[in-house]
């Protein structure tokens, strides 16, 4: 045997070893066990697989629809069926199937195409996958009981009042939905740490693929949208369940509140939708242009401003509700200028394949639906975007047409083009384009046999949400054509969903990256391990596979970063922020059960409260905040540290041990949605006070100013005793003295809130002492946690979890610490001074 | 009548267009009681007429951005074309959608003008929404003189303001072919002004969801020349407001 030959067997044999290490440390628990899992490729597949589910319901539900309004006075379906019907149409669509599809493909690409092996907080996601299929869950039982929500998904009150909707339905809706909302959250949080902290090394913000943009800022609008609605319906909840006033006007309340907070949601939530979709267009049009993309910086750029500009859109929702109409004019404004980021995407990519060389395959098909098919809702938005045109379609099938054209345009579309395109990286099947084309022809004709002439039965007059409608208005052609239509549409999405199964069971084998695209993902083996990469891109392009010969051999040769397992920790490479340069090894938790419990603990509290239960939602409530800290308790380590190998000749620190760890910015993004909700809150309070019509209430808040001062004091007292904690921790004394101060300092300012809320009438009285007592209640709660951190970071202390190195529990408790005393000095501030204003310049007519 | 002396040329021009188009797309199938495009009423012909244009617009640029791809993907000759991106994005990104919005917006804005409860008016209705009933009081300066339910009575060629509010849920005003809608919002008047311009019968609906038969919610407008209008005043007045 030769020299070369013998180093050779040697090479494959270390290569050998250690994807065997790879394998043993990264293994999903088998049978029982696979409820422990948390690596991201699982439960983004898992997310993926469970939305495709509830698309496969809410097309049915769709159906019935399409059926019930076939013909005038139809007999099928009777209004209270068909009223629960299309509100879980799009209840399904809108929550169970779109968002949780979006977090599927974050989960599950994002890693993939950063060159990382798993994300910042793999329990978190794992966490979010089980609340979303508890809170589903409730909303699928209550359909098959009869007893789904039937007041639209949009829920306006009073009519999802306790008045007028008594049964359990609408509690069904706040309920799911904000259990399901937990998991947005988590995606949220879990995505803006990821795309910031771990990436592979050299990849900079601006090495990123733009899919990393685009899921960074729906991260963060994710982050800073959905408290408004989370805040909405724990208010009508609470109203419902304990007679709080919020949106009763007899009692100092305004339904236009709900509105103003659903809608506050509901726009950004259009471009949350939009923008995922958007970026797996902008990751196939290079690689079947063959070329970069055109343009980047302007993509990211549009991105950025359409994730500012969403968010100053959503009265264009409430044009017919009597606002005035300057402001109507400005919102007007705004809508249609939000085309402009949006038309820069379209010509970028354009632009990319005119200078580029296009190939003609099967996802380039689905991209001109997607086309052909957003443009013309974007242009019909822009109609609806002009106040006069909206008060006459506003409401009507011309709504539902629109939103169609731009969800299924924007959305859909894209996704099915996705579909064909990672079908051989996720699966490692060969792409088949015969069933697919029919498959695209089916639900392209079939879609806009459906909606395009339905943009006229609108404007013929015909509104949304009936559930019958008479002869003779020029109705019956319309919608018997949609009918056909729909029927068409759902054949297409059936050969679809029939290719794809023969795709996965018996398709041919996919060589590795078959369409020679450019970017990392495509280096893993098809489909890739649940580690991804055997070693650690050195990342020196956009587009690494095009730039950089060799690279895939270095990553399975392992002469890139983090080649080797030990201690049998599961590592990835933290970087920079902006620059990518690497700063940190972070070691993943590995499978448990607890993300599972602590969600089963949360379904307690929710299925209690739906019940009135409220002793059992306590219970669930406290149970899930100790399995909480029980998983927090799992993180960090027990001793210092040195710095350790990382390959390509660089040692670096554990996570636990840098300032800049992942944990921290996962709290700073907490707080961000924390803060979105406060100021949400406090938005609401304002509204109501100078908008509702029943003011002033009979009384204020009547205490002695000492009571608030001392509850002031007591949270600086916390926040400061923190600060110091850190501090001394950080000059190698012990953080003893400041934690406790820091304890018994929030202990007294719990109790000094909770005495506040005494001082205000009872709250099902007026909206006034309902909302304040909320907003007291929020602080008091803040200042009860930081009471469990600090005894938390006491005893982690004890324990030897906590160093002068090892420091990072007790800033990201500082973190809390802070913005608790923020809220509850603008909280007492506004709750004092406002009353005290009032009584000086009068109340606002 | 002011608004007809001031028009300028290009919108008379645009206007004759439009008729034009309208009259095709009548007989096409958007005539009918409850239909935008087959106005009977100020409010709803200015509507009809700047939403015209825009689904011309429409069409227009579903064309071009179509014809943009197909030829971006499927012209003849696939090398690159080296056309200078910085003007591709300047031109079809920003200056494009830029002057189309700012014309669209200072043209069309105004079109709204003719419903908002400005100046004197002939006739004042009190609309109330009702789970799953409307309620029309006829108002002069001492409260409502008459009433009618489910069917709302009108003079041709007067401005008529109706004063939309609601009883119980939310609740929305709409006579497709006199105007656009305006909610019945809890603890709130809405107003809104229609100017019928020619004689019959018409219908109007619930637009906002309003619970169980919210589909039911229908209401028919009869629309009288105005001897005859006040023939009927006169009856529903001695009435007592009763039902008719």
């Amino acid at each position: 045997v030769s020299e070369p030959g013998i180093a050779q067997r040697e090479a494959q044999e270390a290569r050998e070893n250690r994807l065997r290490a790879l394998e043993t440390v990264y293994a999903t628990p088998p049978g029982i066990g696979r409820l422990a899992a948390v690596n991201h490729s699982v439960i983004g597949l898992r997310f993926i697989v469970t939305s495709l589910v509830f698309f496969v319901i809410g097309g049915l539900l769709s159906m019935l629809i399409r059926a019930q309004l076939a013909i005038p006075g139809n007999p099928f379906l009777d209004h209270d069926t068909y009223n629960q019907i299309f509100t879980m149409h799009g209840t399904v669509m809108m929550f169970l199937f779109t968002i949780p599809l979006i977090e599927g493909l974050g989960l599950y690409f994002i890693p993939k195409f950063l060159g990382a092996r798993d994300l910042s907080f793999p329990r978190l996601s794992a966490f979010g996958y089980w609340c979303y299929l508890f809170g589903g869950s409730i909303l699928l039982i209550a359909l098959f009981a009869g007893v789904a929500p039937d007041t639209g998904w949009f829920m306006y009150t009073p009519l999802s009042g306790a008045t007028y909707s008594p049964g359990i339905n609408a509690d069904v809706w706040l309920i799911g939905i904000t259990f399901v909302e937990v998991s947005a959250i988590a995606f949220g949080v879990e995505l803006v740490a990821t795309v910031l902290k771990v990436r592979s090394g050299g990849m900079s913000l601006s090495r990123m693929p733009l899919f990393g943009w685009y899921i960074l800022i729906t991260a963060l609008m994710m982050v800073v949208g959905f408290p408004p609605l989370i805040l909405g319906s724990i208010l009508l909840e609470v109203e419902r369940a304990f007679a709080w006033p919020f949106f009763d006007t007899a009692l100092g309340g305004d339904p236009l509140l709900w509105q103003h907070l659903f809608w506050l949601f509901g726009h950004p939530e259009v471009y949350i939708i939009f923008l995922p979709a958007a970026a797996v267009v902008s990751m196939m049009i290079p690689t079947f242009a063959r070329r970069p993309i055109v343009g980047y910086a302007w993509i990211v750029a549009a991105i950025i401003a359409t994730g500012f500009i969403s968010f100053g859109l959503w009265v264009h929702h409430m044009f017919t509700v009597g606002i005035p109409h300057l402001a109507m004019v400005f919102f007007s404004a705004a809508s249609m200028f939000v085309a402009i980021p949006t038309a820069i995407q379209f010509f970028a990519w354009l632009a990319t394949l005119w200078n580029g060389r296009p190939v003609r395959r099967l996802p380039m098909l689905y991209l001109f639906g997607f086309l052909f098919i957003f443009v013309c809702g974007g242009l019909t938005g822009v109609m609806l975007a002009l106040v006069p045109f909206n008060w006459q379609a506003h409401d009507t099938h011309f709504v539902v047409a629109h939103l169609h054209y731009v969800l299924i345009g924007g959305f859909v579309f894209p996704l099915l083009a996705a579909a064909y395109y990672w079908l051989p990286l996720m699966t490692g099947r060969a792409p088949s384009e015969s069933l697919g084309k029919w498959a695209f022809w089916l639900i392209f004709i079939g879609f806009n046999l459906t909606f395009l002439h339905m943009h006229l039965t609108g404007l013929v007059g015909m509104p949304r949400r009936v559930y019958t409608y008479p002869a003779g208005l020029g109705w019956e052609w319309l919608n018997l054509a949609s009918s056909i239509g729909g029927f068409v549409l759902t054949t297409g999405f059936a050969a679809f969903f029939l290719d794809m199964i023969v795709r996965c069971r018996a398709g041919a084998r996919s060589e590795r990256n078959p369409w020679q695209a450019g970017t990392l993902e495509w280096s893993l083996s098809h489909p890739p391990p649940t580690w991804n990469f055997a070693s650690l891109p050195v990342v020196q392009s956009r587009e690494p596979l095009w730039d950089q010969d060799g690279l895939q051999d270095d990553i399975d040769s392992g002469r890139g970063y983090l080649p080797t397992v030990r201690h049998g920790w599961q590592e990835t490479l933290g970087v920079h922020a902006v620059t990518g340069r690497p700063d940190q090894i972070i070691v993943l938790p590995g499978p448990s059960y607890l993300p599972l419990i602590t969600a089963a603990l949360l379904a307690v509290f929710f299925v209690g409260f739906l019940g009135g239960l409220y002793w059992l939602s306590a219970v669930g409530a406290l149970a899930a905040l100790g399995a909480a800290l029980r998983w927090a308790w799992q993180t960090g380590l027990d001793r210092d540290w040195p710095e350790l190998e990382a390959g390509c000749g660089i040692r670096l620190p554990l996570h636990a041990q840098v300032q800049d760890a992942p944990g921290w910015w996962g709290m700073a993004a907490g707080l961000l949605v924390n803060g979105t909700f406060f100021i949400t809150l406090l938005f609401g309070y304002l509204y109501l006070w100078v908008v509702a019509s029943a003011w002033p209430p009979a009384s204020f808040i009547s205490s002695p100013i000492i009571l608030p001062g001392i509850a002031a004091a007591a949270v600086l007292a916390s926040a400061l005793g923190l600060h110091g904690a850190v501090q001394h921790n950080a000059a190698g004394r012990q953080p003893a003295k400041g934690l406790a101060v820091a304890l018994a300092a929030a202990l007294i300012a719990a109790v000094m809130l909770i005495a506040q809320i005494t001082a205000v009438a009872s709250p099902t009285t007026h909206a006034y002492a309902a909302v304040t007592t909320f907003l007291l209640g929020y602080c008091a709660l803040h200042a009860a946690l930081t009471v469990v951190l600090a005894g938390f970071a006491l005893l982690r202390w004890r324990k030897g979890f906590i160093s002068p190195r090892r420091s990072l529990d007790l800033r990201v408790i500082r973190l809390w610490t802070g913005y608790t005393a923020v809220v509850t000095l603008v909280a007492l501030g506004l709750v004092h001074g406002l009353p005290a204003v009032t009584a000086v310049i009068g109340a606002p007519t | 009548m002011a608004d007809k002396q001031t028009a300028s040329v290009p919108d008379r021009t645009i206007a004759r267009l439009v008729i034009c188009i309208a009259a095709a797309a009548g007989t096409a199938g958007c005539s009918g009681a409850m239909s935008t495009l087959d106005p009977a009423g100020q409010g709803a012909a200015d509507v009809a007429r700047i939403g015209w244009i825009m689904m011309i617009g429409t069409l227009v640029f579903m064309a071009l951005m179509s014809g943009l791809w197909l030829h971006a993907v499927y012209r003849r000759d696939r090398d690159p074309l080296q056309w200078p991106a910085g003007k591709i994005l300047v031109g079809g990104g920003i200056v494009l959608p830029l002057v189309v919005i700012v014309l669209l917006l200072v043209y069309g804005i105004r079109s709204g003008q003719s419903m908002l409860p400005l100046g004197a008016t002939d006739l004042q209705v009190r609309a109330t929404g009702h789970q799953w009933w409307w309620q029309f009081e006829y108002l002069d300066e001492n409260g409502p003189f008459a009433e009618t339910v489910d069917e709302l009575h009108l003079p041709v060629d007067a401005r008529v303001d109706i004063h939309v509010q609601t009883s119980d849920v939310i609740h929305s005003f709409w006579v497709p072919s006199l105007g656009g809608k305006v909610d019945a919002i809890p603890g709130r008047t809405n107003t809104l002004r229609l100017q019928p311009t020619r004689v019959g019968t018409l219908q109007g609906q619930c637009a906002e969801f309003c619970g169980a038969l919210h589909a039911l919610m229908r209401f028919d407008v009869i629309v009288h020349d105005a001897d005859d209008f006040a023939a009927w005043l006169v009856a529903a007045t001695e009435d007592g407001g009763a039902d008719p």
